[in-house]
């Protein structure tokens, strides 16, 4: 037993002499479990070590009254106007200076995996509070999170389950419950999904009684509830929505599904998995009752997580990019439309509340094309030199070395060592420092440029 | 674009770069020089298709007239297009005088005209019926993806260019490029595809340039990893936005004329910009609007058609010069046509089956499809004779080299309208 736990994979990470705790894996850990380490935050976790590192994401301090009031006004303002922009400029501030980035990481993550779009839902109150339910449900157990959804009005309409009644189920909700968001295509059978829809039954729209209301409502309604028994993956009884949910999260291939999928928004994208690497987390998974929190700790904690096996396997998805870029500059608020970055990631590729298909994201190389990477070296170019048009100002490399407590002249080193640690190869690490050599602002902006035009600076 | 040994070395990419490129190399440069050998050849991986989509529903009955139909002279007293400026095919139907452009194609066998082109159960709400084109999904939702994403879901790997490619200012991302698995860009002006600096004047743009040109030239990643992926798509990019540049700085590249007070010569000139340049891109689309022409149509109509003619004109010129001909082809089509009735404010209304265009030198030149009955309309409109999944399935099976079926998910037959 106690040999096992040593030899998994998934056993925790100590600093050792020759594996030491060193800015590569602190700025590894950010760049996977938020959106990138400021200097302060690097310095920080360096002194903290690994365990304390981890823990604070998990412990993250409460955000103020005045913090709360600023944000539930933009949201009732993106609610009010039916603005998608606003909407995720809403969002993507919050993962920029929210105190808790882990669980906006997470939330991110889940609307990647329930995939649900405005393109049909057509309604930014109704996306609004599906992201407010994946953000509650980010961290906690999957399956309340699975029942979550099985009732929210957003999936509602993205799968046309809030029309799914006694006499004729609608199969649009079971089939990517099942193949999408459970168990994956091949382990279950057509009349498992049939059993699985019939016991989805029961929601009925409200305005479509002739009343018209801008956001639609659903009600459960128990007379078109289909309450006969159902033999679903092999169990008979007179199922409901969460006993669907217990069934299936019983099935060992949920675990091994959900594993796959957070080894590779968490680990690496750059190869398949196989079962040595999965199994192991599935049991863990299936040890925590599918409570995501522990296993994403677990995965943080992990001696895999910092291997080479996992160090910059990730393509960083435009989000990742575009935002983090923003995140560890510490660009100021007020040098940044945050209208122009929600314009960057959807060029990108990444249309926040609009994913391309029920699949969500495909990520990896997808993000990349001569267009798409154009567009992200261009959003980097913005952000350093300026664009007063868009609304953003240019980057004060002289402030952040200030604050940063560096003398101008040493700045091309420790913007090198926030941005891209010393992950380059020597003649790019060349061009980027004799660009900052003089320590004047221009000279540190081109640095920066450099530094975030290496291929490097695309990978998470 | 793969870019070959010699622009490698042009751009400064020396023989010790490449050789610290280790065991990679070979590869990447043999793959190069059979893409640049498929670049006259017709390889199905070097073709390029590109999508005109006409928005509002265009007037077939006054685009490809049926001139001798006494129905058409009946129904249409203020808006029948007179027998003598007909552009005659042959003795039924002839197109527009506005189309002139279009004769002289068809003369010198370049057009396609495929009549009556429809689908059953005709939807006339623009929206849905666009869908339905867009998507190849008689019973398509906002959630169906677009017919040429899964056609590109069909075709290998990103190779660094975008698989496909939006040229529009103001449109969004058309559904028949969306809800695949590739990001598709949209573009509205080549300076999109150019790197943008951003080093002030007096900084030293010129020094900035070369260094980034620099990095995007390194190639640490081990083979087949995600890094060595990233860079060589940083390369492809670069090899691009240079390609570009050098074209645009070229005169000879100059002298085919556009109309280019015209929205859609300028996004037609911007393609072949980008398919002179060599990307590797297979599908470009773009729109032009204003066909809802429920009334006052006939001067709106004409100048329409001008545009269109005139536009596609100098594009086919453009690409002949450039001897890029061979591997383009163009689809026109429109979301349905309009009511063989005239209205009361001089116009149309939405209607059904319609003509659809094939523009390039690979088309079977000439009328395909029966002449659309006016004597048996359904609901007041020409039935359909020709699925438009068929004029898909053609351009997938005999253009792109990318089986029909998998996209449509339905057997139909391809059409003769090509050559070969």
């Amino acid at each position: 037993m106690l040999r096992s736990t040593i030899s998994s994979p998934w056993a925790r990470y100590e600093p050792r002499p020759d594996d030491p705790w060193d800015l590569h894996k602190v700025a590894h850990l950010h760049r996977r479990a938020d959106w990138g380490a400021t200097r302060a935050e690097l310095v920080r976790d360096m002194e903290a070590g690994p365990d304390r590192s981890i823990e604070r994401l998990f412990q993250p301090a409460q955000p103020s009254i005045e913090e709360l009031e600023a944000l539930d006004g933009l949201r009732r303002t993106a609610r009010t106007s039916s603005n998608l922009d606003l909407l995720k400029v809403c969002w993507l501030n919050r993962l920029l200076h929210g105190l808790d980035p882990l669980r906006e990481k997470l939330t991110l993550f889940w609307h990647g995996h329930f995939a649900t779009s405005n393109k049909k839902v057509e309604s930014v109150a109704l996306l609004d509070r599906q992201n407010e339910t994946l953000r509650t449900h980010a961290l906690g157990g999957f399956a309340a999170l699975l029942e979550a959804m099985i009732a929210d009005p957003a999936m509602l309409v993205w799968l046309d389950g809030g029309t799914s009644r006694k006499e004729k189920p609608n199969e649009n909700f079971a089939r990517e419950f099942l193949e999408l968001f459970t168990l994956g295509a091949g382990h279950f059978t057509e009349p498992d999904l049939r059993e699985a829809a019939r016991a989805f039954t029961g929601w009925v729209r409200q305005d479509a009684r002739g009343s018209f209301r801008e956001t639609p409502v659903f009600v459960h309604d128990p007379t078109q509830v289909d309450n006969q028994p159902k033999t679903f993956l092999g169990q008979t009884g007179p199922w409901g929505p969460s006993d669907i949910v217990r069934i299936t999260l019983e099935r060992p291939q949920a675990a091994t599904f959900l594993a796959c999928k957070l080894y590779r928004a968490f680990v690496s994208e750059a190869s398949e998995p196989g079962p040595e690497l999965i199994e192991p987390l599935a049991g863990e998974i299936r040890r925590h009752t599918f409570a995501i929190g522990p296993i994403v700790e677990i995965i943080l904690r992990s001696r895999h997580f910092y291997s080479q096996a996992a160090y910059r396997q990730r393509i960083k998805s435009p989000v990742e990019y575009s935002a983090g870029l923003v995140r560890m500059l510490e660009v100021p608020r007020a040098a940044l439309n945050p209208l122009a970055l929600s314009a960057a990631c959807d060029a990108q590729g990444q249309e926040l509340f609009a994913p391309p298909n029920v699949e969500g994201w495909t990520g990896g190389p997808a993000w990349i094309n001569s267009g798409t990477l154009l567009e992200r070296t261009n959003w980097a170019a913005d952000i350093i030199w300026g664009r007063p048009e868009n609304g953003l100002a240019p980057f004060d490399p002289l402030a952040w070395a200030k604050r940063a407590n560096v003398v101008p002249n040493r700045a091309a080193a420790a913007l090198l060592d926030l941005l891209l640690q010393s992950d380059l190869g020597e003649e790019p690490r060349q061009l980027a420092l004799e660009a900052g050599r003089d320590g004047s602002p221009d000279s540190l902006r081109k640095t920066i440029q450099r530094i975030v035009n290496c291929s490097e600076f695309q990978l998470a | 674009m793969h870019p070959t040994r010699r622009e490698l070395i042009h751009m400064g990419l020396g023989t010790s770069t490449l050789l610290a490129c280790g065991p990679t190399v070979p590869l990447f440069l043999a793959r190069s020089a059979s893409a640049l050998a498929d670049e006259r050849a017709t390889a199905p991986r070097s073709r390029v298709l590109v999508v005109v989509q006409l928005d509002g529903g265009n007037d077939g009955l006054n685009t490809l007239v049926p001139f001798r139909d006494d129905e058409y002279r009946k129904r249409r007293p203020k808006l029948q297009i007179a027998t003598g400026e007909v552009r005659k095919i042959d003795d039924h139907v002839g197109l527009h005088p506005a189309l002139e452009a279009f004769s002289k194609l068809l003369e010198h066998e370049r057009l396609a005209v495929v009549q009556s082109v429809g689908y059953p159960n005709p939807n006339r709400s623009h929206f849905e019926s666009m869908a339905i084109w867009q998507t190849a999904r008689l019973d398509a939702d906002a959630a169906s993806s677009g017919w040429l994403a899964r056609a590109i879901d069909r075709q290998p790997g990103p190779e660094g260019d975008a698989p496909g490619l939006h040229v529009h200012d103001t449109f969004p991302l058309p559904r028949a490029l969306a809800g695949g698995r590739h990001v598709i860009p949209s573009l509205a002006r080549l300076e999109q595809f150019r790197r943008r600096l951003g080093v002030p004047e007096g900084f030293d743009p010129a020094l900035q340039a070369k260094a980034l040109d620099r990095l995007a030239q390194q190639s640490h990643g081990e083979p087949g990893s995600l890094l060595q992926f990233v860079e060589r798509c940083s390369l492809i990019t670069y090899a691009s936005s240079a390609r570009l540049e050098r074209l645009q700085g070229d005169p000879k590249a100059a002298t085919s004329r556009y109309p280019d007070f015209y929205g859609l010569a300028r996004r037609l000139q911007l393609i072949a910009q980008l398919i002179k340049a060599g990307l590797t891109t297979s599908i470009y689309y773009t729109q032009l609007d204003g066909f809802d022409t429920h009334s006052g149509q006939l001067p709106s109509h004409a100048s329409l058609l001008r545009q269109l003619g005139a536009s596609l004109e100098a594009f086919l010129g453009d690409l002949d010069q450039s001897g890029e001909a061979e591997r383009v082809l163009v689809l026109i089509f429109s979301e349905f046509g309009r009511r063989l009735a005239e209205n009361a404010s001089g116009g149309t209304d939405h209607g059904t089956a319609a003509p659809v265009f094939l523009l390039g030198r690979s088309v079977k030149a000439g009328l395909h499809g029966p002449y659309p009955d006016l004597t048996r309309l359904e609901d007041g409109d020409p039935r359909h004779a020709i699925d438009f999944r068929a004029v898909y399935a053609t351009l997938l099976d005999r253009w792109l080299g990318i089986p029909s079926r998998d996209v449509l998910s339905a057997g139909f037959e391809p059409l003769p309208l090509l050559r070969g």
